[in-house]
């Protein structure tokens, strides 16, 4: 499909690089400060002067969702690199290889999977303390069934296929089968995969900050200003409209991108 | 000490080959252990391709497979006398790798050769001047691809193409490329034509036929097609369960079979 027949890959990248330019920039410059409280200003309707109003403090709602967004999408994308670099690489291992490893770390990977993530998320937590590194950490293991499993599946399909014999044939070295022959044909599973985990790691982000146990303030993030906003649902609306559309749009953005990419790559 | 090198024109010998199945290790039952191969005696020498018919489940694939090393459960001896055999399979569909392109799959086999021939050369295995040919640069690799795609009746359009633009016939040839690129000497094809229709059957035999006067090559040709056998082949083996009931010039056997599943498999091709 040409690219500019592609509506999902035309919105979705506009979408997201919009949405990227925003939380690149937020992390250097934001319009009002992120932290300084005004008695003057607060619990304004949206306005020229803030875009999406201000909170209970007094602080400008567009610069925190700006800064909230950017916390958010860090730790998702932290989260997803860390899932998916483990999941490939167990994946890979266990579906190449086969054998009792294989079926002991799906069962492990299952066990995990039958958990609700959050639920174990809060264990982790509980244990290790709160901080940005820490829900990094426990998400990211979390994450690492979804991607193992179907990392595993493509691996145990390729491995008896006649072009990895002939590439073992050749003395091609089991490294570079796994991860220069084989690899690349599980990308058609592994960006969908990406990309759910994103928006997965997005919402578990917000959930764990919502429920108070993720980010602290005064550092911003989607979720923590979501169960902050839920206190003024009445008063303020806007507060949590605009931090409530801020996560709708980056996951949206990021879906509608995948859906491009892979109706993009679909064989004919 | 400089090593003794024979030389003679013998590719590949087998004495008395036996083989198994494989053990299932999640299957307890150890009672019954399946012969493949019995007996298997053959040769090949340069420049012969030699057939092996025989339907399906008879152990031609399995034969090949303990010929390349892959089946390790066997006795018996099975000397091989030239360095990196390869293999052409049947399925032109599977054997190419979808997420690469036609180029890049055919570069690979000289980037493993050059990795093994290093290692060769460093353990004293193999003398320097024997892998010299190798490509070592990205251009030259390129330019060794582009030679063989000619080879094969394909053109440079082909390099950034991708295994699911070609045709079934066009794949073959680019797995024909791939196996003959490391400059082998022998060449197991296993049902290399099996899955054409007639007409590209024939064009992929007389390509078969050309590689093999032009780059010194030998073949081990399985097949189950007897027709195919006869327009390409020198020798045959016939082979039912596991065993080598018939071998010989082509046209003795075709015009004078022994073994009674020799006539009949004759008898049901013509």
């Amino acid at each position: 499909m040409k690219i500019r027949n592609n509506a999902y890959f035309i919105t979705g990248g506009i979408l997201s690089a919009l949405l990227t330019v925003i939380i690149v920039v937020g992390l250097f410059w934001t319009p009002y400060s992120t932290t300084a409280m005004n008695a003057k200003e607060k619990m304004q309707p949206p306005s020229a002067m803030h875009i999406l109003g201000t909170d209970n403090f007094g602080r400008d709602l567009f610069s925190r969702v700006m800064e909230g967004a950017g916390t958010s999408f860090l730790i998702a994308v932290m989260v997803v690199v860390i899932g998916c670099a483990a999941g490939i690489l167990i994946g890979s291992l266990c579906g190449y290889f086969g054998g009792l490893a294989d079926i002991i770390l799906m069962h492990i990977c299952d066990t995990i999977t039958a958990f609700p993530a959050i639920l174990l998320a809060l264990v982790i937590i509980s244990i290790t303390g709160g901080g940005a590194m820490n829900i990094v950490l426990a998400l990211g293991i979390l994450f690492i069934p979804s991607f193992a499993r179907v990392v595993r599946t493509e691996y145990a399909a390729c491995r008896d296929l006649n072009y990895i014999k002939s590439a073992r044939l050749m003395g091609v070295s089991t490294p570079r089968i796994l991860y220069a022959h084989i690899l690349p044909n599980t990308l058609p599973v592994l960006i969908p995969a990406v990309t759910i985990g994103f928006n997965n790691a997005v919402l578990a982000e917000a959930s764990m900050s919502f429920l108070g146990i993720g980010i602290q303030p005064p550092q911003a993030s989607l979720g923590s200003m979501l169960k902050d906003s839920q206190n003024y649902l009445n008063s303020a609306p806007w507060y949590a409209l605009g931090t409530g559309l801020a996560v709708v749009l980056l996951i949206l953005a990021f879906s509608l991108l995948s859906e491009g990419v892979q109706q993009g790559s679909r064989r004919k | 000490m400089k090593r003794l090198i024979i030389m003679n024109d013998l590719i590949l010998e087998v004495r008395h080959l036996n083989s198994f199945y494989e053990e299932d290790l999640t299957d307890f039952s150890h009672d019954d252990r399946q012969q493949v191969l019995r007996d298997v005696s053959f040769e090949i020498r340069q420049g012969d391709i030699l057939g092996l018919v025989g339907e399906s489940g008879s152990g031609k694939t399995t034969l090949a497979r303990v010929i390349l090393g892959i089946v390790k459960d066997y006795n018996g001896d099975v000397v091989n006398h030239t360095r990196l055999p390869q293999m052409v399979f049947q399925d032109p569909f599977s054997s190419l790798n979808p997420a690469r392109t036609i180029g890049w799959i055919l570069e690979e086999p000289l980037r493993a050769l050059e990795k093994r021939a290093a290692g060769e050369v460093r353990r004293g295995t193999a003398d320097k001047e024997e892998y010299d040919w190798i490509p070592r640069t990205k251009a030259e690799r390129r330019e060794a691809v582009r030679e063989m795609l000619y080879a094969v009746g394909l053109d440079d359009e082909y390099l950034e193409r991708r295994p699911w633009e070609l045709s079934g016939g066009q794949r073959q040839r680019v797995s024909i490329a791939s196996a003959v690129i490391t400059r082998p000497r022998f060449i197991i094809a296993d049902e290399p034509v099996s899955a054409l229709d007639v007409t590209i059957q024939a064009q992929i035999l007389e390509l078969l036929v050309e590689l093999k006067e032009k780059y010194a090559l030998s073949y081990l040709f399985i097949s189950h097609d007897l027709n195919v056998i006869y327009q390409i082949c020198n020798r045959v083996l016939v082979m039912k369960q596991g065993e080598i009931v018939e071998q010989g010039e082509v046209e003795q056997v075709y015009r004078h079979p022994q073994h009674p599943y020799t006539k009949a498999l004759l008898k049901a091709a013509l």
